[in-house]
């Protein structure tokens, strides 16, 4: 058969603001024209190799590889003080490079980074370097219409052109001349049928190879009008005439007819056009064929590469089982005594689980890997950093002993089967969780022990979500950017193929002025073109954890780019980095974990070594501190867990509060609970009321109770379904990991089934028990949770609850530092203050960067506001102003703490001041001393520059005292709006406290009031948003959870679809709430309330002002309530388990992030 | 006026009545010149984006707007006020000042006269107007506010600082967006506080001559007179671009086509200009303005046009996008008074002639009919 044409210049989406398609779709159109083969050729970047070589197995067309670079220009450009938009190199010359083997891919790889290693925004290469590359590692090079050679051409330079050629042949490089066009006219320049012809005559005279391509960047015609915005947005101009490179529609992957008919035109024009196209045709697919690759020999994939035991431990010349097995005897020997292990049957079970381990980790060939893991954690440890093991990994003892990971998996059930498995190949995870602020530091680390050589960071693609896409869009379009700005965060964080349903659907966006035109058609190009940017591409960035560790063939076989912070970047993503057999570590930096050390180190600051929970070292040691502490199960009980590791967020404490955890195995359950899968099966109600006592716990069969009596007859676990498995059908757990995994696989249930009753008859169970069993089964399927994965989470969790409820001060301290959570700074510090802990204000002689923990004049524990948390200050500032402390003065401070005027001004308004100069001098007389004295300070500044000390003691020398103006001093509400604005928190004030007596009139119920108000009462409620989200429900419909805060707790209000319809605008864009509902218990501890209607306080408060409660409540009566308006059929999503959810649920709503929108809301304020 | 161009085009096509309508060029890059009180009421105003436009009021009927209609209009209503009291100081297309002192006599109270103005402007010119009537030209300014739409406000001399007091500080005449934001930072938030803090304390604030202009404005003193026939204070012209533009050449033709119209104006109302200003908007619509003051004034199209040339090449702006560009001459002084004649010179030796002499072809065969060869292609 005969091959068909093969394409050898092909762009996809990994050409990043290029492309415009997948390498799975341009595979799979090659095939459908019969194509044999086909090229891979991105901008810059081999990322999409692993994606096309698996999509050309499974098409059964062969893959060619290669990239397309751009040269260095030789004129350097100049930095431009030009507003609207930076400025942008020109293109430049670009040429096509294959690889065909092993080498040759080893030399694509060391020029794409050679490339990315100056110029991280536009990557280009030297010509003598990459000649030299590209010469030494025999690779294939096509110069085409924008090579120079190309140019030259162009130019009527054909001597030019000639010396290039030349230099290319002599570093013996493989030269082909690439003909390429794409418009008839010849205006079309370089892509012109008249130039390809002068390009194909001046290859037949010089005698050079030529072959054929269409410079392919999309799939279609159609897709034009997408790759010309991606032009627009790359080029950062807005689309006109002018910058369209050529108004071009023909760049789309062809079939072999339509190429077959450009290389007849093309060679019509040159001379005999049968002869020279036919010639043409061939050189192209000889050359395609030759240059297919092999995947397994030239690229290395499905192979494992990890570090050398030489360079792991240096000196060692025994193999890596052995030492593993040494290392793990020992940490056996600790590990009996440690946990007092006595009984022999004891011992002797976990003996036979270490062997069994270590008998799997033999055979799959891993104790290499194992090794390299733990010398990673130890590495870290030695740092003194805090590391916690997640995932997993946490399944298997060996870890354990190891000290990767810190929980006992013999004590709570665990299973290495879960973890590896001789039955699954490939690489295990195992992840670990470092503390977030020293992860840079851990990586620096890291590859200073392995090499540069034998470490790298991996990439991550962000693709256009729907935002984005409406900024590129917009701007293509050039929209005014204010426009663009609203217009993209109206939308929540949806994919941007959902925009229309979205616009007609989300019953805030449908209401809304661009609902109404985009429902009338007046956006459809708008649309269109959002719609098409779905998906892609369009920024590279480190990825936040993975690291790769690999022997010293690992740039040869990955090309590397620097991040934003300088690391090396395989440009292959996780996934792909597992098939290029390359061993990757998540060492993921963890906010709690930070929080947790800065905890401890302000505990020792200001208890000292008395302080409870501290050991030998003066500090408190987490790992060691009891795991059945009263005092932790106490707090948690309460559900005042606010800042805590993930049982904080409203559904969780919703669920601790029903739940009430006694144990260390109750927070797993309790995290295991809270999940999708748990969520959507429906399987909490029966786990509480047999927690309860409410139903008797039935575990169908005796059997099953030894593996369902920790969760209550309920099945929670991964391990528990595999333990099932594995009792009643007698299959090892290694097989019952398997069958666990197959299930969540809709088509395989079936199959699963009938070898499921099989089994089962075979061992004499009763059908009843054998339907129920597998009932339960089927419906966790899928879901559920990896008991492993949650104990490893419930280690921190239980961390941070025993450190709030013991030294609650230095824990928040911690946590507002850190900022782990995902609530705003100022409802974690009025949780400081109903802890008992004072929150104290801003003051420039004691304020530092962070939140330090003081003892205030009656003995109690405060926290101090730091200088960083000052709208806008920045780092050089905030360092600038410590280093020059203490000040005698406001003067005193302008001279020394070079901080500019707004943040001064800021400073004054947050009451930074106010200890240095409160008594005698308000705030406001302050700002006018301010404004007087950077007035003197800009006159004295060029006298200062020249001679900085004496000016700086002459000032201070003076006690300059600032004068009162006369005005009256700032009153508290602006006073509180201010501090919110500069600080981001109310300190001197509740921002609700000026809503006081209005809502005590409208009969508004404070959050700690709520409990003691009857079920199915109406009620109102008030307070600041501090949290918005939209999770995934049973119903498939979106179910919008709001969390108030108003100074006496926090209070959860639900807003279901037909309550969004009227209020979402106000539920998603406002900051300051009042919601009316009815109140619905949920538990001993447990209310929230189930929301009618919600208005913006400042409004009501407009109301109440002028026409008293009569004006509100008249407001709230006549609002509509929950009706729905007849509206196209909600889009609903099945999942294939049978859940349904929509599409808009768990994404990030609409609206501002909240820590800035707390800013904004100040200026509501009464 | 009333929304001013949408009230003419309501007048024109009675069907628009009562609707929300956008006078104003659709498309992404518009901007809304008029709008109705039923558009202003879900937050339209003018010079706003048409996009945000449309956004707020997806309902609103958009007409485009012509010029020639409008300034025949306002001619007819300026008419009406001079046939009141020749003390007419025009304030822009739609707006006068009118000093009523004498004609009180003949036509009646304050009231009364601002009646006839009303009913006179809405039976002839088919729209409607506000009148604010007060002692000064800055309250009367405030109470038109107050007036509108289509009312009467009247502020007697005793009920002055009543009125005035409670007001934003913006209201004051002189007081940007940024200064009254400096001035609210400390608090000032009303003119009362601005009237009840000491001129001194202002002074450390916004200096001497700001503080004192604020502090009488506060207390209503205004001794500006209405003036008749003020002179122009400058002429300018300006563009927006259908698409950003970023080729210096291009930008450069758009300054030379500005520059013409510039000084053909400027020759048609018998100016010299001192000093010429560009405008620069790039896409992201932040703006920048250079001036520069000539050694000797010009009314010259070649001199303009070298100015503006300069000062945009003295920008460096490589490729920016730029969204507008525009020409401005200020320092304006009357034909009669420029010193053309005593220099000696022949830098410009037959410009002035030729511009005289395209002036002629222009005013016989329209504005297109003659101009500079480069314009040729570019012109739209």
């Amino acid at each position: 058969m005969a091959p068909g044409f093969i394409h050898l210049h092909v762009a996809s989406a990994l050409s990043m603001r290029y492309g415009t398609t997948t390498p799975q779709n341009l595979v799979n159109r090659a095939r459908e024209y019969g194509q044999s083969a086909l090229a891979l050729t991105d901008r810059d970047t081999v990322a999409g190799a692993v994606s096309f070589i698996q999509a050309c197995a499974s098409a059964q067309v062969s893959p060619i590889l290669g990239v397309d670079i751009a040269l260095e220009t030789p004129q350097p450009y100049l930095p431009t003080p030009a507003h609207g938009g930076k400025w942008v190199k020109p293109e430049r010359p670009r040429i096509t490079l294959l690889a065909h083997d092993k080498q040759s891919w080893a030399g694509l790889c060391a020029i794409i980074s050679r490339a990315h290693l100056d110029s991280r925004e536009d990557p280009e290469i030297n010509r003598q370097e990459l000649l030299q590359l590209a010469g030494e590692h025999g690779l294939v090079a096509l110069l085409g219409p924008r090579s120079d050679i190309g140019y030259n051409i162009l130019n009527r330079r054909p001597d030019r052109a000639l010396d290039h050629l030349r230099t290319w042949q002599d570093h013996g490089v493989r030269t082909y001349l690439e003909i390429a066009t794409h418009c008839q006219s010849p205006d079309a320049d370089n892509l012109s049928d008249t130039f390809a012809a002068r390009m194909l005559q001046w290859a037949i005279v010089h005698k050079v190879p030529a072959v054929l391509t269409n410079m392919v960047r999309y799939l279609e015609q159609q897709d034009s009008r997408i790759a010309d915005v991606l032009d627009a947005s790359r080029r950062q101009m807005a689309l006109s005439a002018k910058t369209n490179s050529g108004p071009t529609n023909q760049a789309f992957l062809a079939s072999t007819a339509h190429m077959s008919a450009i290389a007849q035109r093309i060679a019509g024009m040159v001379g005999d056009p049968r002869d020279i196209s036919r010639i043409l045709l061939n050189q192209t697919v000889s050359l395609g064929l030759e240059c297919i690759i092999d995947p397994q020999a030239d690229l290395g994939m499905n192979q494992v590469y990890v570090p050398e035991l030489a360079k792991l431990l240096p000196g060692e010349s025994r193999s890596a089982d052995v030492i593993l097995q040494e290392r793990c005897e020992i940490g056996f020997t600790n590990y009996l005594t440690d946990n007092a292990v006595t009984r022999s049957d004891d011992k002797r079970s976990s003996r036979a689980r270490l062997d069994s381990e270590l008998a799997i980790i033999a055979q799959m060939g891993l104790a290499g890997y194992v090794l390299t893991v733990a010398q990673v954690v130890d590495m870290i440890r030695q740092m003194k950093v805090r590391v916690a093991a997640r995932g997993s990994g946490a399944g298997s003892f060996i870890n354990h002993l190891l000290g990767i990971s810190g929980v006992d998996p013999i004590a709570h059930n665990l299973l290495m089967e879960r973890f590896v498995s001789t039955l699954r190949p490939g690489l295990p995870d195992i992840d670990i969780d470092v503390e977030s602020d020293r992860r840079i530091e851990i990586y620096q680390a890291i590859f200073v022990r392995f090499g540069d050589k034998r470490t790298t960071c991996v990439s991550m693609r962000e693709t256009y979500r729907v935002r984005h896409a409406i900024r590129d869009v917009g701007a293509a379009l050039g929209m005014p950017p204010g426009e663009i700005n609203t217009f993209a965060k109206s939308f929540p964080h949806i994919r941007a193929r959902h925009i229309r349903s979205a616009l007609a659907e989300l019953p805030e966006l449908r209401r809304s002025g661009i609902g109404i035109r985009a429902a009338r058609g007046d956006l459809d190009q708008f649309l269109d073109l959002v719609e098409g940017l779905d998906g892609l591409p369009r920024h590279t960035s480190l990825h936040p954890c993975g690291i790769v560790l690999s022997d010293l063939s690992l740039l040869e076989r990955t090309p590397v780019q620097p991040s934003a912070q300088e690391f090396p970047m395989s440009q292959f993503d996780k996934d792909d980095v597992e098939h290029m057999g390359l061993l990757k570590l998540d060492v993921l930096g963890v906010r709690m974990q930070s929080a947790l050390a800065y905890a401890i180190k302000q505990v020792h600051k200001v208890q000292g070594p008395s302080a409870h929970g501290t050991d030998h070292t003066g500090f408190i040691n987490l790992e060691t501190v009891p795991r059945d502490d009263p005092k932790t199960f106490e707090l948690i009980q309460s559900t005042k867990t606010l800042g805590c590791f993930q049982i904080e967020s409203p559904g969780q404490r919703e669920l601790i509060g029903k739940f009430a955890p006694v144990s260390f195995g109750d927070l797993i359950t309790d995290i295991s609970l809270f999940r999708p899968g748990p969520v959507k099966s429906d399987m909490i109600t029966p786990f509480l009321r047999a927690r309860q006592g409410w139903a008797m716990t039935d575990y169908i069969h005796e059997d099953l109770a030894p593996i369902l009596m920790e969760t209550s007859g309920v099945v929670v676990f991964h391990e528990q379904v595999m333990r099932i498995l594995a009792v009643m059908t007698d299959c090892s757990l290694e097989a019952a990991d398997l069958i666990r995994r197959r299930m969540g696989d809709y088509e395989q249930l079936d199959e699963i089934r009938e070898w499921f009753y099989l089994a089962l008859r075979k061992k004499k169970y009763e059908l009843v028990v054998i339907e129920q069993v597998w009932e339960v089964l089927r419906a966790f399927a899928s879901f559920g949770f990896c008991k492993a994965h949650a104990a490893a989470f419930a280690l921190p969790t239980y961390q941070s609850a025993w450190f709030k409820a013991h030294h609650p001060a230095a824990f928040i301290a911690g946590v507002l530092t850190h900022d782990p959570g995902m609530y705003p700074k100022r409802l974690i510090a009025d949780d400081a203050r109903s802890c008992g802990v004072e929150i104290l204000g801003l003051d420039v002689n004691i304020s530092s960067d962070t939140y330090l923990v003081e003892r205030t004049v009656a003995e109690n524990l405060g926290i101090r506001i730091p200088l960083s948390e000052v709208k806008g200050i920045s780092q050089q500032e905030v360092s600038d102003i410590i280093s020059s402390k203490p000040y005698r003065s406001l003067a005193d401070f302008v001279y020394r703490a070079r901080a500019s005027r707004p943040i001064i001004e800021r400073i004054v308004l947050a009451g930074g001041f106010d200890a240095l100069h409160g008594q005698l001098v308000s705030r406001r007389d302050l700002l006018f001393h301010v404004a007087e004295l950077s007035a003197q300070f800009k006159l004295t500044r060029t006298a200062r520059a020249a001679a900085t000390a004496q000016i700086t003691l002459g000032m201070t020398d003076v006690e300059w005292i600032p004068e009162p103006t006369g005005l009256p001093a700032l009153s508290l509400a602006d006073r509180v709006k201010h501090e919110i604005e500069v600080l981001g928190l109310d300190v001197s004030a509740h921002i609700m406290s000026f809503y006081r007596t209005m809502l005590a009139e409208l009969n508004v119920v404070p959050a700690d009031h709520l409990l003691q108000v009857r079920s199915q009462s109406n009620v109102l409620i008030a307070g600041v948003k501090v949290a918005t989200q939209t999770p995934p429900i049973r119903s498939g419909k979106r179910v919008a959870f709001v969390t108030l805060e108003d100074s006496t707790g926090p209070v959860d209000a639900t807003f279901f679809e037909e309550a969004q319809d009227h209020f979402a605008p106000t539920l998603f864009h406002s900051w300051l709430l009042l919601v009316s509902g009815t109140v619905r218990r949920t538990g001993p501890r447990g209310v929230s309330i189930l929301a009618n209607g919600c208005w913006e306080l400042s409004e009501i408060y407009q109301h109440w002002k002028f026409g008293g409660v009569r004006a509100v409540q008249e407001l709230i009566g006549v609002a509509p309530r929950a009706q729905l308006d007849p509206v196209a059929p909600t889009q609903i999503w099945e999942h294939a388990s049978g859940f349904r959810s929509s599409p808009f649920a768990d994404v990030r709503p609409a609206g501002n992030d909240l820590a800035r929108a707390m800013r904004s809301a100040a200026k509501l304020a009464p | 006026m009333d929304a001013f161009f949408a009230s003419v085009e309501v007048r024109e096509n009675p069907k628009l009545a009562g609707k929300q309508v956008i006078v104003g060029y659709d498309g992404n890059r518009g901007v809304v010149l008029s709008a109705t009180y039923e558009a202003r009421k879900l937050g339209v105003h003018s010079a706003m984006p048409m996009s945000r436009a449309l956004r707020l009021a997806p309902h609103a009927i958009v007409v485009e707007p012509d010029h020639s209609k409008y300034s025949e209009v306002s001619e007819n209503v300026m008419a009406i006020f001079e046939s009141i009291t020749p003390l007419v100081q025009p304030l822009s297309v739609d707006e006068a000042f009118l000093d009523i002192s004498g004609a009180q006599k003949l036509l009646g109270s304050p009231t009364q006269i601002g009646e006839i103005i009303r009913a006179r402007v809405s039976d002839e010119q088919g729209i409607t107007c506000s009148v604010g009537v007060a002692s000064t030209m800055f309250i009367a300014k405030l109470a038109t506010n107050f007036a509108k739409p289509d009312g009467l406000h009247v502020v007697p001399a005793d009920k002055v600082i009543e009125f005035l007091h409670p007001l934003p500080i913006g209201a004051l005449w002189g007081v940007g967006e940024k200064t009254a934001e400096q001035l609210s930072r400390l608090g000032l938030v009303t003119v009362a506080d601005i009237a009840n803090t000491p001129v001194k304390t202002l002074t450390r604030v916004i200096g001497q001559s700001s503080a004192e202009h604020l502090y009488e404005l506060a207390w209503a003193r205004d001794p500006r007179k209405v003036t008749p026939n003020q002179a122009e204070k400058s002429i300018g012209a300006e563009r927006t671009f259908d698409a950003d533009i970023d080729d210096p050449e291009l930008l450069l033709a758009q300054f030379l086509d500005l520059s013409n119209k510039v000084a053909k104006r400027l020759r048609d109302a018998n100016f010299f200009a001192r000093t010429i200003t560009i405008k620069v908007r790039f896409s992201d619509f932040t703006s920048v303005t250079r001036s520069k003051s000539l050694t000797s004034a010009t009314d010259l199209a070649t001199d303009v046009y070298a100015t503006s040339k300069n000062l945009f090449e003295a920008m460096n702006l490589q490729r920016a996008r730029i969204r507008l560009v525009g020409v401005r001459a200020t320092g304006l002084i009357p034909a009669s008074e420029s010193a053309i004649q005593l220099e000696i010179s022949d830098r410009d030796a037959g410009w002035r002639e030729a511009e005289a002499a395209m002036d002629q072809v222009a005013a016989k065969f329209g504005n297109s009919a003659v101009k500079p060869a480069r314009l040729i292609e570019t012109d739209n």
